[in-house]
């Protein structure tokens, strides 16, 4: 059974029209047949059956991860990531690594140096990114699950565009060990699933012990039965409506309505201290932390040197970056950006003192189609309610809420740092509703 | 563009999003990462299995087992 579908999958990725994958692994039988004899055994993991995918960002051993860049074009790693590491321990079967924006530096799959992932779901717009090849693969059912990474949206915007389920998990969850990352205080590697429940399964699996990430808070997710919630305390953030698509802020509360019709959630509204300025100070910090954190890609170990062969958008963010980190601008960016997020980051704690999870659109707009171009300003506004999360290292996700002009549109799932539980909880009890 | 242009694009919206941040009253508060242990425990494991292998391979050049690193380059 397990072999059967493994050929078909190898079969229909390796014909896939939507550019999902930098890579395809070549030996999904092959991984499949032994984890078949570890389930007859019965000494599986329990990720024995499932088919994952690996953004190109998060060392995967003997594989391409080349974070679609030129720059890494012909690196192959020479060790496992720990995520990967603990879904290797579980029997998970790996399909292959996935298109991204270049280095993750993208909203939506765009500056891929390799090509251009196409969205399943609407092929006239953008999948989303940086995660645009996760998305694309679980959308496409190439897979069950797929791995990947959130900075300031970059699992929950592509989720979204693609009609799948996302989580981009607290600060301090998930190991960053063996991730090439955008952004060393944003990061976090999360999952991608087809519903919720192999979400939660897949970041369970993720989340557990390391000794190789002094950013890990040694508090691993474990998997809850997941039920319908009644009566929870919802909030939601007024100050967004008037920087969203209407129709986008209507299925919200439509479906806040459905909420509390019929689990009697209890809706109040609360304002975040300076949110609106989250996108101006999430990007001081991506610029200067991918300035650091890129010195390393010298061509002299692998790889080329990075400002010969990276794409613009990454180019930008570098020089920009080096320039804001200069001596005499010492505590005039990267430190008043710091403030901004401690602020925001406070901010949440309290309201969380009040609700149990906070609803928000996922993206402003819908995704923009492909022949639309959008400046850079234009682009950054684009995380306007996806970096909030970040800034403040709490946990969301995004599930499937509706769809307009034919596009899917998720709505996101906000919770306490740490509360991935109860996010995990409330992701589930607004599938079950909205997917009748 | 070229590497210039890109920076003063680069600038410029950091200027502006700095405004916006000075306007929006924070408070003047140290904001650096404080960890009760920040340091990695020594490293147990063995490397991977053809790390070294796979490390040399992804080398521009190499020379016995070594990298090449031309001081010009650097």
């Amino acid at each position: 059974m397990l072999i059967q579908r493994a050929k078909q999958l190898q079969q229909s990725i390796l014909q896939d029209p939507y550019n999902a994958f930098i890579h395809v692994c070549d030996d999904i039988e092959q991984q499949a047949t032994q984890v078949q004899q570890r389930i007859d055994n019965k000494s599986a993991g329990v990720l024995a059956g499932k088919f994952i995918a690996i953004k190109s960002c998060i060392n995967t051993q003997g594989l391409p991860t080349t974070c679609a860049s030129q720059v890494l074009k012909d690196y192959i790693a020479t060790y496992d990531a720990d995520v990967i590491t603990y879904i290797k321990q579980q029997d998970a079967i790996i399909v292959g690594m996935t298109n991204m924006d270049e280095f993750a530096c993208g909203i939506s799959g765009e500056t891929s140096y390799f090509k251009k992932s196409i969205n399943p779901k609407q092929p006239k717009r953008v999948p989303g990114g940086s995660s645009s090849g996760s998305a694309v693969a679980v959308s496409a059912q190439y897979c069950d699950m797929a791995l990947a990474t959130d900075t300031g949206g970059s699992i929950r915007n592509p989720a979204s565009h693609c009609g799948i389920v996302g989580i981009k998990p607290s600060y301090g969850r998930v190991s960053r060990y063996g991730l090439i990352d955008l952004s060393m205080s944003l990061d976090q590697i999360g999952p991608m699933a087809q519903n919720v429940q192999d979400a939660a399964l897949l970041l369970s699996v993720m989340s557990q012990h390391t000794k190789n990430d002094a950013t890990y808070a040694q508090q691993p997710f474990n998997m809850p039965q997941l039920n319908i919630t009644k009566g929870l305390k919802i909030g939601i953030i007024p100050e967004f409506e008037a920087l969203c698509d209407p129709r986008i802020w209507q299925l919200l509360m439509q479906t806040v309505h459905t909420m509390t019709q019929q689990h009697q959630w209890q809706v109040s509204h609360h304002s975040i201290a300076h949110i609106n300025v989250a996108v101006q100070a999430y990007y001081p910090i991506v610029y200067v932390e991918l300035f650091s954190g890129s010195q390393k890609f010298d061509g002299r170990k692998y790889g080329k040197p990075m400002l010969e062969y990276c794409g613009q958008e990454v180019a930008r963010r570098i020089l920009g970056g080096k320039e804001i980190s200069k001596a005499e601008y010492a505590g005039r960016y990267y430190q008043k950006a710091l403030q901004a997020k401690e602020a925001i980051k406070k901010s949440f704690a309290q309201v969380f003192h009040s609700v149990d999870i906070i609803l928000t659109p996922v993206t402003p707009t819908l995704p923009h189609k492909w022949d639309e171009e959008l400046t850079t300003k234009e682009s950054y506004a684009y995380d306007v309610f996806t970096t909030p999360a970040n800034l403040a290292e709490i946990c969301g996700g995004v599930v499937p809420m509706g769809s307009i002009d034919n596009t899917p549109v998720g709505i996101q799932v906000l919770a306490g740092n740490m509360q991935e539980e109860r996010l995990v909880q409330a992701m589930f009890t607004l599938q079950e509703t909205l997917k009748k | 563009m070229n590497q210039h242009e890109i920076l003063q694009e680069a600038k410029l919206i950091m200027d502006e999003f700095v405004q916006a941040l000075n306007e929006a009253q924070l408070q003047d508060e140290y904001c650096g990462v404080q960890r009760l242990i920040c340091t990695r425990e020594p490293h147990t494991q063995q490397a991977a299995p053809l790390f070294i292998t796979q490390f040399l391979k992804n080398a521009p050049a190499t020379n016995n087992n070594c990298i090449v690193a031309e001081k010009k380059r650097w």
